[in-house]
């Protein structure tokens, strides 16, 4: 411990942190929590020096939109298809390239590549690839051109071609556009830490499995992933935290009218309700909805860590 | 079951593809094991014991060399199929299963008609278990268990099959010295009582005299000595297996060989020939043929020192090493060897003299007496009379053992 004398010089070499720390996250919490409570609070009437009660109002309005519902709809399926997916096929590469030897570093670089990328711009050539009439904006009497490679090679081997994400799309078109775009851009960093995972388990215990006579099967089963398991917990934990905050992935493809030009608003998740609220300047239901979310961020995560306190081993 | 290898040698290419150098981790291994024998393979690190074990249970290729179980040739034979137990260095415990878990797992890998029903694997456990006495301990977990208790598992673990043969990788050396003491004597046991041919592996001299009926000396790969611990402690074939084996170590003097008599110390002076040579060097009229005289040593001439001991005194004049048990000195008022005494560090049981002499390879040389024979502390020096079985000589260029 230090010297009480000399505590003084430990807070001010750690002061410029702290300072920035209460600044910028401290104080936006307390007073996102402060909005939060204040019956319809807005910053414009809030410095015209109106005084807002104390209650639950913002709660229940959030709670009560439609849009709020459809925007929980949809984060929660895009959470527990794409979390699931992207975890197997990460764990399934990672395998497979800590396998083989030549080319694994420059594997490695590709798989890490779209980490790398901005998620927008990933957005916009994924939009391109589903695209049918080369406009994401194009109305229902345009003459539909296959334009998207996605529907040419449909097209190719004698499909017909669909409606991925234009005007008169479906819902589950878009949503498996937003499942495998999610996925694919989630891989890289869940590669890079299964791979480092794989990397660190002593060889000895598969030469041991080996002298045993243990099948592939049975090693991946029964060795692999259990001794894996701390790094599958961490992956799934911050997927599901990523999954919750998903908000660019769609913007990327869809814009920010977050669904199909005749449909606006149908993809729209958590996070984009509470820009939406911002937006309008109703910073009250924009922290009220911040604070539901939080809370089911904070549930799903004690959930996970209850279960992998159970699965994960060490 | 009887193990034979014939001409094993690993060599592992080179990793810089720039040098050609190739390692040649072991040369040349040609050696039967007994039926129900523990063996220890003995050497410094890098002498490629390691890789020997490795490839008598499949893990590694010999590249060339044989490997026979009895009259099966398994050398082509993957591990899993050659019958054998094999316990891992750290153990290699899968720290997610428990005791029980482990000890199973071999057994749950079995196929068709060797595929036991669930309470014959529990029991084949259990028996394994109780062999090496961890039965108390079949639920934990392997972080849950001392070392000791964790080496028990792994061997447990090696010995549920019912292997043909058990190989042991170094499995003292993550012990502390009082465990290790005890659990070599348990290896022996469970050896004993199993009957199954073990081989290990060890750098600790001391390890593999206690527990082996055969040792096997090995340096760079090479074998060195093959033979009973006691038979190569008193009869070693070099002056590397000599300063390998023994606590505390042998003491080793410079000395030669002379007249039918051995003598510590002395000088050496070569002899040298002048030869004339003749050598064509390049100028610039073209090649030139030149006569040089060279001074060639063809022997050496050796003086002084002290004599010790008799010698046959058909051996010609040459230098030798001269190694000396420690139990091979006695103190003498008239012995023919003088050292300087520096320390008597009493034990009970015996004393040890530590002295100096000027001849001597190690700055010290360590002697064990009797601690009931009279030594003056305060004496400048101390004489030693030599026992002649505890001394050795060896070649001063080649290191082998001269019998003088």
């Amino acid at each position: 411990m230090v010297d009480s004398k000399h505590q003084w010089k430990a807070w001010l070499y750690l002061s410029p942190a702290i300072v920035l720390l209460l600044i910028f996250t401290v104080w936006p919490i307390i007073n996102t929590i402060r909005m939060a409570f204040l019956e319809g609070y807005d910053s414009l009437s809030a410095v015209n020096g109106t005084t807002f009660s104390f209650g639950f109002g913002n709660f229940i309005k959030v709670v009560q939109y439609k849009q709020f519902l459809t925007c929980l709809k949809n984060t929660a399926l895009l959470c527990v298809t794409t979390v699931p997916i992207s975890t197997l096929l990460a764990l399934l590469i990672a395998v497979c390239l800590n396998a083989i030897k030549p080319l694994q570093k420059l594997l490695q670089t590709i798989f890490f590549l779209p980490y790398v990328t901005n998620s927008i711009a990933i957005g916009m050539v994924f939009a391109a690839m589903f695209n049918i009439v080369g406009n994401a904006h194009g109305t229902e009497n345009e003459i539909i051109v296959t334009a998207g490679i996605i529907n040419n090679v449909i097209e190719f081997f004698g499909g017909t071609h669909i409606n991925w994400i234009n005007a008169g799309s479906t819902y589950w078109a878009n949503m498996t556009v937003m499942i495998v775009y999610i996925v694919w851009n989630a891989l890289p960093f869940k590669i890079l830490v299964l791979l480092g995972g794989l990397q660190s388990i002593n060889k000895q215990y598969y030469d041991a499995a080996k002298v045993d006579g243990t099948s592939r099967r049975r090693v991946f089963t029964r060795i692999t992933v259990p001794l894996l398991s701390p790094m599958l917990a961490y992956v799934v934990i911050t997927g599901f935290i990523g999954g919750f905050k998903e908000y660019t992935s769609i913007v990327g493809i869809f814009d920010e009218t977050m669904g199909p030009p005749d449909d606006k608003g149908r993809l729209n998740t958590m996070v984009g309700f509470i820009y939406d609220a911002l937006e309008t300047s109703k910073q009250g239901r924009a922290s009220a909805a911040a604070l539901i979310l939080f809370g089911i961020i904070l549930v799903i995560t004690l959930i996970n860590l209850q279960v992998s306190k159970k699965k994960v081993h060490y | 079951m009887k193990v034979e290898l014939q001409n094993l040698t690993k060599i592992f290419p080179s990793r810089n593809k720039k040098s050609n150098e190739e390692v040649v981790a072991v040369s040349d291994f040609t050696f039967t094991i007994p039926d129900g024998k523990l063996v220890g393979l003995l050497g410094p690190s890098g002498c490629g014991k390691s890789t020997t074990l490795y490839m008598i249970s499949g893990l590694q290729k010999p590249t060339p060399g044989k490997i026979f179980f009895g009259d099966e040739d398994v050398t082509e034979l993957s591990p899993e199929n050659r019958g054998i137990g094999l316990v891992f260095q750290n153990y290699a415990l899968y720290p997610h299963m428990t005791v029980k878990q482990n000890i199973l797992f071999p057994l749950q890998n079995l196929k068709g008609a060797d595929r036991m029903s669930k309470p014959e694997m529990l029991e084949r456990a259990y028996e394994a278990a109780k062999l090496v006495q961890i039965d108390g301990l079949m639920d934990r977990k392997p972080s849950e268990l001392s070392g000791g208790q964790q080496q028990r598992v792994a061997i447990a673990r090696a010995l549920v099959k019912m292997p043909r043969v058990l190989l042991l990788d170094e499995p003292l050396s993550n012990l502390d010295a009082r465990l290790r003491l005890q659990t070599r004597e348990e290896i022996r046991r469970i050896q004993k009582e199993t009957g199954i041919t073990t081989i290990f592996v060890t750098h600790d001299q001391e390890e593999a005299m206690s527990i082996s009926d055969i040792i096997v000396v090995m340096k760079l790969g090479v074998v060195q000595q093959v033979g009973k611990p006691q038979d190569i402690y008193d009869d070693p074939i070099n002056l590397f297996v000599a300063k390998f084996l023994g606590t505390p170590p042998i003491n080793v003097f410079h000395g030669y060989i002379k007249g039918g008599k051995l003598y510590v110390g002395g000088t050496e002076t070569p002899i040298t020939e002048t030869v004339e040579v003749e050598e064509t060097v390049e100028t610039e009229n073209g090649p030139v043929t030149e006569v040089k005289t060279v001074e060639n040593i063809v022997g050496y001439k050796y003086d002084g020192g002290t004599a010790v001991l008799p010698a046959d005194a058909a051996i010609e004049e040459r230098g030798v090493y001269i190694g000396i048990r420690p139990e091979g000195f006695e103190l003498k008022k008239r012995g023919a060897l003088e050292c300087k005494l520096s320390n008597v560090e009493v034990m009970g049981r015996d004393c040890s003299v530590v002295s100096t002499h000027e001849a001597a390879e190690s700055p010290t040389v360590r002697s064990i007496i009797d601690s009931d024979s009279d030594i003056d502390r305060e004496a400048e020096t101390v004489r030693f009379a030599l026992k002649p079985n505890k001394v050795f000589a060896f070649d001063k260029w080649t290191e082998e053992r001269i019998y003088f």
